[in-house]
């Protein structure tokens, strides 16, 4: 037995047979030194169009069904597609064979490190990253080549999938039942394979250093997606014990569902931060009360035109649907120069955390903020959503976001949809008393608040550790804010990192706090130290 | 026929397959210089590989008897505010 530790990327517990799966240099040097006969490239050059149809075909598949779990891998799989018909990839490699008379596995490798030397000089860090794009299309015709001459049998029944570095089509190969965990000695939670494993809800641990020395083909694995685990063929104690909690485990996850109180019987309400339809699922399975914050950013991130009205509305309505019921808080677009949002064309800033950004950039670019407005709206007719702009500097600014939104809500003809305020800026939360009443309800984002009242750069570590959080300073102010929503009759969520972090519960509740909004991952956590938790101790 | 465009967009996925997609139908031979590498228009890889973000100058060479549409098909990608 060997047990290794590593990154959970995907939660959940698996169990099933190894398959390692190598990178296809080797099969493809294997063919190097070889050359064709004339009369045997025709039929090589079919051999390679047939393995293109079948990654297609593969590629399809996967976008479909990820196009709404995960419509951003979707999207990179589309340009894949396209790849796998283009002829500086397929032309070339098919020359090489019928031309130099090079086997298809080499000609398609010769051909790929040519490419992957151009994107090497490329500057942008985007682009760069459609040259892994590159090497997973490229991997997949390998593999589809290779099981052409191989026909080798695929293993039966559940299997734990191992790697180097995994990659998407490694997943799309397998039908999603036999799947059971993945292993990747390199990667981290933001890879594309392991965005496709929580949207598939594989579990998952990956950056798993020397996994493949230790690991044979074959052999029985534990993927401890829960604890970061894995573990190489497990004993009987192991295996048992690994058993009892697969069997746990649902009722463990559902005893985070519903309200959550004190020991001494304060209720406490804990929201999730999210910011796409995965992390809203994963928000629900972990007990979340609701979304205090959804991030809206996220479809403006990649787009390269701005989203409309429509494709606003269904990410919107499909989130909303997933709650059955719970709130739904939509922050507008928090955009600015620190953002790279390619869509709005937005001119450098000398000074982007102190420029247009937040509220104030919406109040300039209503041809930004109205149909986000409506798309919002829209969704509020039949579901609870409350609307948040972010980055309120005043309460002059805040009621000309509110009376932007109300003149909208008229048009439509929706009413009574709750507006709140973020506080981040030290300036609102000096008058607290006064936006108090004004909004319907308060989100303190404490990272920007933060950053905005010690100011220092909340991401230069040179200053990390300098400003606790239970600075008098920032105690002040929530005190302050809390008191105020008190009086106003309107709830106050702490929605920062400060949230999440178990060793601050006692501050926040003690301060009075009574709502947070916090990463999924940190959910349980947090609702297990509130039960444990006595304000009278 | 040899212009200098402009990119309002970055030549990123979408962009480069519009090219490759309206240049496809049309009898015109268009490459792209930029950086000190050149693509033919109907590569979305090697359009890609260029590296051409936002306001970056490409320089285009067209002929053909279509360039001229050719070259509408290139500025309405690339030239066209989102």
């Amino acid at each position: 037995m060997k047990r290794l530790q590593g990154l959970s990327v995907s939660k959940g517990l698996g169990r099933g047979k190894l398959v390692v799966i190598q990178a296809p240099h080797e099969s493809a040097a294997r063919h190097k030194a070889k050359r064709l006969p004339p009369e045997e490239r025709k039929r090589e050059v079919q051999r390679f169009r047939t393995a293109c149809r079948l990654a297609k075909e593969e590629i399809t598949a996967l976008a479909d069904r990820l196009a709404e779990r995960a419509p951003e891998e979707a999207e990179a799989l589309a340009a894949q597609v396209l790849m796998l018909e283009d002829d500086a990839l397929v032309g070339s490699t098919e020359q090489l064979i019928s031309h130099d008379g090079l086997p298809a596995e080499a000609a398609l490798e010769r051909t790929a490190e040519q490419l992957a030397l151009l994107f090497e000089e490329v500057k942008s860090d985007y682009l760069r990253e459609r040259a892994s794009d590159l090497k997973d299309v490229v991997q997949r015709l390998q593999r589809k080549l290779s099981a052409q001459t191989e026909a080798k049998a695929k293993t039966p029944g559940p299997v734990v999938l191992a790697a180097e570095e995994l990659l998407p089509s490694h997943v799309a190969a397998w039908p999603r039942e036999q799947l059971h965990g993945l292993v990747s000695a390199k990667g981290s939670a933001t890879s594309h394979a392991a965005i496709i494993a929580r949207a598939l809800e594989v579990p998952a641990v990956f950056g798993v250093p020397g996994l493949l020395a230790e690991a044979r083909p074959g052999v029985e694995v534990l993927v401890d997606g829960e604890r970061g685990e894995v573990v190489i063929e497990p004993d009987e104690a192991e295996l048992a014990a690994f058993q009892r909690r697969v069997q746990e485990l649902p009722a463990a996850l559902e005893a985070l569902q519903g309200p959550v109180h004190t020991k001494d019987g304060v209720a406490v309400k804990v929201e999730a931060n999210v910011g796409s339809l995965v992390e809203v699922e994963a928000a629900i399975a972990k007990g979340a009360d609701g979304v205090g914050v959804f991030r809206t950013e996220l479809l403006f991130l990649q787009a390269e035109t701005l989203p409309d009205t429509e494709a606003q509305y269904a990410l919107y309505r499909r989130s909303a649907e997933l709650l059955a019921g719970r709130t739904l808080t939509l922050r507008a677009l928090d955009a600015g120069a620190d953002k790279p949002l390619p869509a709005l064309h937005l001119p450098p800033e000398p000074n982007p955390a102190l420029g247009l950004r937040g509220l104030r950039f919406l109040l300039e670019n209503p041809d930004v903020f109205k149909p986000q407005v409506e798309a919002m709206l829209r969704v509020a007719r039949n579901f609870p959503v409350r609307i948040l702009l972010p980055m309120v500097a005043t309460c002059e600014e805040f009621e000309e976001g509110r009376a932007f939104i109300a003149e909208i809500a008229a048009e439509l003809g929706v009413e009574d949809v709750p507006v709140g305020a973020m506080v981040e800026i030290p300036s609102l939360a000096l008058v607290a008393e006064e936006i108090a009443e004004r909004a319907d309800f308060l989100s303190v984002g404490t990272n920007d608040l933060m950053q905005y009242l010690f100011a220092a750069d909340r991401s230069n570590p040179a200053l990390a550790g300098r400003y606790p959080p239970t600075h008098p300073a920032l105690a002040h102010l929530l005190e302050g804010l809390v008191a105020a929503g008190e009086k106003a009759g309107i709830p106050v969520a702490v929605c920062g990192e400060i949230a999440g972090q178990v060793e601050l519960l006692p501050y926040l509740l003690q301060l009075g706090v009574r709502e947070l909004s916090l990463s999924p991952a940190n959910l349980p956590a947090v609702k297990h130290a509130i039960r444990e938790f006595s304000l009278e101790d | 026929m040899k212009v200098r465009i402009k990119c309002a967009v970055p030549l990123h996925v979408r962009p480069a397959a519009q090219l490759v997609q309206g240049l496809r139908p049309l009898d015109a031979k268009v490459v792209f210089a930029f950086d000190g590498k050149q693509a033919p228009g109907d590569s979305t890889i090697k359009l890609m590989a260029l590296g051409a973000e936002e306001s970056a100058e490409v320089e285009v060479e067209l002929s053909g008897p279509d360039a001229e549409a050719a070259l509408a098909v290139i500025q309405d990608v690339l030239e066209a505010k989102g």
